[in-house]
């Protein structure tokens, strides 16, 4: 039975002998172990790293580019400014107020020769009359100056939309090429002139008012007026300015 | 020599072979054990310097973040301002406005109209109908002004609208950029957050000596109580009364110390059912 013995002497001796390599080995492979752990880790570190660098680039050029939309934006609706607005009202008024002068003198012409004919020419009435005629050409001058405030304010507002409305894409596009070429287009509608809405009649006759001849204050007293034209005679009865 | 074979070749010679291996078991599960500790302690170093380098990094990229989003807010902040301001002192704006409004229409009041109709009146009539036309002049500027004082508030009004309406779009602007900046920030934080911040340590591989001299222990332990039936007849409990060399507390496929860390499969487990009958 000795060589059971010999087999197990030389048995632990191996193991101990195998068995310390082995442990030797496995430090050597843990060590491997959280090497290659730590260099995976480093690795997947810099990518992400790396990643988050790209990200950080990338809001920065989108921060750029919205920026610069936006003052593209700025630039091109500069020329929005009160003096755009001022000619808006005023383009209003060089459209409407001769047609106004026009009805106001016509009526004024008017109210002279029915003067003229009723032989009121000069009388009170001629006074209360012109006052009149004179009050609505005033009240319809500040008409005319209120319709063109609302053109101008009207632009002002259309104006703002546009902008605000460029502003809200130019922060979801980014693009401030594209963002410029839709500034443009809004800010060639919005320079289009408004279509203006008809006059009318502005100024009320008051021809009518005036007593025919005979029957007004001074009409019993024929020919006490100015005789401008002579009826009886032909002609056009308009009176010259 | 003869006499040394005949005393191993014992129960008493296994159990004490089993013995000298498990002393050397215990000597190198006690290296190991130590060595494990050791790359732990290396490890836990490694990450706690790892964790503080992390951790500065990402304060800073906080502080960072932090100004320029304080940055924002002051911006965003100053336009509010901007807005508020808009509304103090209201009246004297509003007075302003109607100023330049009744400027206008003074001017479109004034303006030259139309020539005189001929023939102008003369005398009294004159006077009478200059006095008219001066009290519709006079009543057309008190409308003119009227309107201008109640078309000032709303211009003023309008004014302050649209500035706050600027400064809403550029407020809005601002939180878009805070927002995108954030988003960034979070991506370059995050990604310093590594793997190593987890408790995950690598563990080195137990000695695989344990499993076997507890066996060869206890094939002398089996061997001495040949009575006894077992399942894993090298099993060794220190519930076992037995008062040899064996310091007791080994178990199969355990180890010394080791215990925890042994993974599934690895190691050299004694044979279950193994025995050697007899001498």
């Amino acid at each position: 039975m000795s060589w059971v013995v010999t087999a197990i002497v030389a048995s632990t001796a191996t193991t101990a002998y195998v068995g310390n390599r082995n442990a030797k080995n496995a430090k050597k492979a843990a060590e491997e172990q959280a090497r290659i752990a730590r260099e995976a880790e480093a690795q997947r570190q810099r990518e992400a790293e790396a990643e988050a660098e790209r990200q950080r680039q990338a809001e920065i050029r989108r921060q750029n580019n919205i920026t610069q939309g936006s003052n593209e934006i700025a630039s091109i609706f500069g020329q929005f400014d009160d003096n755009f607005y001022n000619k808006r009202a005023q383009d209003y008024l060089n459209y409407s107020m001769p047609s106004l002068d026009r009805e106001f003198q016509d009526e004024q012409r008017s109210l002279i020769a029915q003067l003229a004919r009723s032989g009121n020419l000069n009388s009170s009435l001629r006074g209360d009359l012109m006052g009149k005629i004179q009050q609505q050409y005033n009240t319809n001058k500040i008409n005319l100056q209120d319709t063109a405030n609302k053109y101008a304010a009207d632009a002002r507002s259309q104006v703002e939309q546009a902008r605000a409305s460029l502003l809200k894409s130019n922060s979801e596009l980014a693009d401030p090429g594209l963002i410029r070429t839709m500034a443009q287009a809004q800010a060639q509608g919005v320079n289009v002139a408004p279509q203006y809405q008809t006059l009318g009649d502005m100024i009320a006759s008051l021809s009518n008012s005036i007593p025919a001849a005979g029957g007004g204050a001074q009409g019993a007293q024929s020919g006490g007026g100015v005789q401008l034209y002579d009826p009886t005679k032909t002609g056009s009865g308009r009176l010259v300015s | 020599m003869a006499g040394f074979y005949e005393t191993m070749n014992t129960p008493g010679g296994y159990a004490a072979i089993g013995s000298i291996g498990n002393a050397i078991n215990a000597i190198q599960n006690s290296n190991a054990y130590s060595s494990m500790l050791d790359q732990q302690t290396s490890q836990l170093k490694e990450q706690i310097a790892y964790q503080r380098k992390i951790m500065e990094e990402q304060i800073a990229l906080r502080a960072q973040e932090r100004i320029r989003q304080q940055m924002m807010a002051q911006a965003a902040g100053d336009a509010f301002a901007n807005s508020l301001g808009q509304f103090s002192g209201f009246e004297g704006k509003a007075g302003a406005a109607s100023g330049q409004i009744a400027d206008a229409f003074r001017q479109v009041l004034t303006r030259g109209g139309p020539s005189a109709i001929a023939p102008a009146a003369t005398g009294a009539v004159a006077d009478r109908e200059a006095a008219a036309v001066q009290r519709a002049n006079d009543i057309a500027s008190q409308d003119a002004g009227n309107l201008a004082n109640v078309q000032g508030l709303a211009r003023a009004f309008d004014n302050a609208n649209i500035s706050t309406g600027r400064n809403n779009q550029l407020a809005a602007m601002l939180r878009n950029f805070a927002g995108g900046s954030a988003g960034a920030s979070q991506a370059e934080i995050e990604a310093r957050t590594g793997r190593l911040f987890q408790p995950e340590i690598v563990r080195p591989m137990p000695s695989m000596l344990g499993d076997l001299f507890v066996g060869l222990s206890g094939l002398g332990i089996k061997a001495a109580q040949p009575k006894q039936q077992s399942g894993i007849n090298y099993s060794f409990d220190p519930l076992i009364p037995y008062t040899g060399m064996n310091p007791g507390g080994l178990r199969a496929g355990s180890g010394v110390g080791l215990s925890v860390d042994k993974p599934a499969g690895l190691g050299i487990t004694g044979p279950t059912g193994m025995r050697i009958v007899g001498g």
